[in-house]
């Protein structure tokens, strides 16, 4: 899932950067724009003040005057953060009310059209309107030019443009929070295809090794399936080879070491040169360490490499299994002087395959054989404790120290009290088969001294 | 008793040859598949030893075409890879045991022994086990060449034990046999049958020996070195 969250949020970033780009631009643009417009309303009302002032101009005896509509300026002064400055001058210039130092237009406005202009008054940028126009007095005949000004300070346009923005960009907002959402439901969606082959993968069984299908799925999945199968495949021809390996190996060592048994074998039965028996009868020994270590040590190979292939389990009985095995190796127990046996057992049903229990049993008794040694009592049970059946082999020899208990199930090794020849594989091989069986192994000093080893399976129970 | 060895390996062929002539068979040996195949169409054999591994036909298509030919001859497979479905699929296509390379002469000969026994039944005329002889003509035991006299009990006791000798009989596999499918007898009683045979088998070279929990197995001296 994080690979899959990492992804999302790498689009969410690359899609989120741009957008704020976007939005910064727009918003810039909206801003402008929304003081343009502000401009366009607030400019109107600045006309209409300008004008009612110029409609305020009468002449009075030659001279000018100005009744300042007051009306007109406090509903511009409605706002308090809003200040007005006005300013009515004659033809020269000359100021008659107002503030006499509100800058005034470059050039004078033509008549009648209204000038607007930015300017800065006592420190504030304001918005100014220049008026110029005649004032008649009918009466007198007589036609008088003035000009008006008048500036505002600018809070209220900002204001206005500000609220415009941020409306603006709350939408703005929203719509790309949509966009994102979108895109990432797709997102979600698009990748589907790329989950369920997740998913198929890793819920292979262990030796599936079938290629994987490729239609049906979207064009872009297709490589990867492709390189699946590839892979897929090369593990296939991996296993083949070993495989081949094993059964090349078991032909070319095991072949020659029948040789070798058989020619010592057929020399010491020679009645001529007692000394030269007696050599033979060491190299037959070393002989047959050689050969079982061979055997175990392919055999071991063997168990490993088809870990993955399905084993045919069947139904079957632990004591009676280890009593055959017990009858198999009685013979090469009695030749050796050791006394195996078997105590009375109870039928306890496992889901076993017979042909690797019986090596699993045969190498705990080759082990208590040799590593007891002569004299000694092995002892084969079987018995039922709840879910578990167990086995129980147990020798009166010299043990494991508890220490090296752990280390005896790794390959060649030997323990610190093993005597005689052995090549350190028969536990490994019974671990590697009691896996397969979900079984496990605890290894436990038998009352009064010597060695005792438990393999205990999930027990078959009657119609469950 | 003639055993034909089928075994591609000339030094392996030669060995086994001379053990199993010290065995007193008469051995004849081939050393690939066509010619075993050959051999097998026109004479008879009281045992095939068959190695798998054979130039021209391997050793499973041998032992197809002779169970093809409904041929009841044991056939003892020799393999290299003692695989369990080399096992399985020989035991299916007609094997009757097998020995994985590499083995020891004593079990191959005492396997040869046990294979044509059980193969001819009683027919065989002398079973040796040591001192002791049985013949099977005239059902008669002797030890040292002196006749054993037994009860009929005893004497299937001992007949079970001698067919299999060098090799672990279950207890139940001897009441089986004594007791029948009728009768019902107890393994005590086998206890009893086999304590009175040690009484009568008063040689120094031939042993029955008692499996603690298992059974029995009669011993000869040969085996015991």
């Amino acid at each position: 899932m994080k690979t899959s969250s990492t992804l999302r949020w790498q689009l969410a970033v690359s899609l989120l950067l741009p957008l704020l780009v976007v939005l910064i631009i727009d918003a810039i643009l909206t801003y402008q724009h929304s003081l343009t417009a502000a401009n366009a309303v607030f400019d109107r009302t600045l006309l209409s003040s300008a004008k009612s002032i110029a409609d305020g101009a009468r002449i009075r005896n030659g001279r000018l005057s100005v009744d300042l509509p007051h009306l007109s300026l406090e509903s511009l002064e409605g706002n308090v953060s809003v200040r007005v400055f006005y300013r009515v001058d004659d033809a020269e210039g000359r100021r008659i009310t107002g503030y006499d130092d509100l800058p005034p237009p470059q050039r004078p406005p033509v008549f009648y059209r209204p000038a607007y202009y930015d300017a800065e008054y006592k420190g504030e940028s304001v918005r100014m309107i220049a008026l110029r126009q005649p004032v008649h007095e009918v009466s007198a005949a007589q036609t008088l030019v003035i000009s008006v000004l008048v500036g505002e300070t600018g809070e209220m346009r900002r204001a206005f443009a500000r609220h415009m923005l941020v409306k603006t960009l709350w939408r703005q907002a929203l719509l790309i929070l949509l966009v994102i959402a979108i895109v990432l439901g797709a997102l979600h969606r698009g990748l589907q295809p790329l989950r369920n082959l997740s998913e198929e993968v890793s819920t292979r069984r262990e030796d599936e090794l079938a290629p994987f299908r490729a239609p049906g799925r979207p064009s872009e999945l297709q490589p990867l399936v492709r390189a699946l199968n590839q892979y897929v495949a090369r593990i296939q021809r991996m296993l083949a080879a070993r495989r081949r390996f094993f059964a090349d190996a078991a032909h070319q060592l095991k072949t020659p070491l029948a040789v070798l048994r058989a020619q010592v074998e057929l020399a010491e039965r020679e009645p001529e040169l007692p000394g030269v028996r007696q050599r033979l009868a060491t190299m037959r020994g070393s002989l047959e360490d050689a050969s079982r270590g061979v055997v175990q040590l392919l055999a071991l190979a063997r168990l490993e490499n088809e870990r993955g292939d399905t084993l045919p389990l069947l139904p079957l009985d632990l004591a009676s299994a280890a009593r055959q095995c017990a009858l198999e190796w009685a013979p090469v127990s009695h030749r050796q002087r050791v006394d195996l046996g078997v105590q009375e057992t109870v039928p306890v049903k496992i889901l076993g395959n017979p042909q690797l229990l019986q090596e699993l049993i045969g190498n705990l008794i080759d082990n208590a054989i040799r590593y007891a040694g002569a004299g000694s009592t092995i002892t084969l049970s079987t018995m039922q404790l709840g879910e578990q059946a167990i086995l129980i082999v147990s020798d009166n020899g010299p043990g494991i120290p508890e220490a090296e208990r752990e280390l005896v199930f790794q390959r060649f090794h030997r323990g610190s009290t093993a005597r005689g020849e052995g090549s350190g594989l028969g536990l490994a091989i019974v671990a590697e088969i009691a896996a397969r069986h979900q079984g496990r192994i605890i290894l436990d000093e038998t009352p009064g001294g010597g060695l005792t080893v438990r393999v205990c399976w999930p027990a078959l129970l009657p119609e469950s | 008793m003639r055993i034909l060895l089928v075994e591609d390996n000339p030094q392996l062929s030669e060995s086994l040859c001379t053990a199993l002539e010290q065995a007193g068979f008469a051995v004849d040996a081939v050393h690939d598949g066509e010619a075993a195949d050959h051999v097998l169409h026109t004479h008879d054999y009281a045992l095939v030893v068959l190695d798998l591994a054979l130039p021209r036909l391997d050793g499973w298509e041998v032992l197809k075409r002779l169970r093809g030919r409904r041929a009841r001859v044991p056939v003892l497979i020799l393999t290299a890879h003692g695989a369990l479905e080399d096992r399985v699929r020989g035991l299916d296509l007609g094997a009757d045991d097998f020995l994985s390379k590499p083995f020891e002469l004593a079990e191959l000969e005492a396997r040869t022994r046990a294979l044509i026994r059980r193969a001819n039944g009683l027919e065989q005329a002398r079973i040796p086990c040591g001192p002791l002889v049985y013949d099977t003509v005239t059902r008669m035991f002797t030890l040292h060449d002196q006749p054993l006299v037994l009860t009929p009990r005893e004497h299937a006791v001992l007949e079970i034990l001698a067919l299999r000798a060098g090799r672990a009989v279950a207890k139940e596999t001897l009441t089986d046999q004594i007791f029948g499918m009728t009768e019902s007898g107890s393994p005590e009683a086998i206890e009893i049958y086999v304590h009175r045979l040690r009484r009568k088998l008063t040689s120094d070279d031939i042993s029955i020996v008692t499996l603690r929990g298992l059974g029995y197995m009669l011993e000869t001296r040969s085996a015991m070195q």
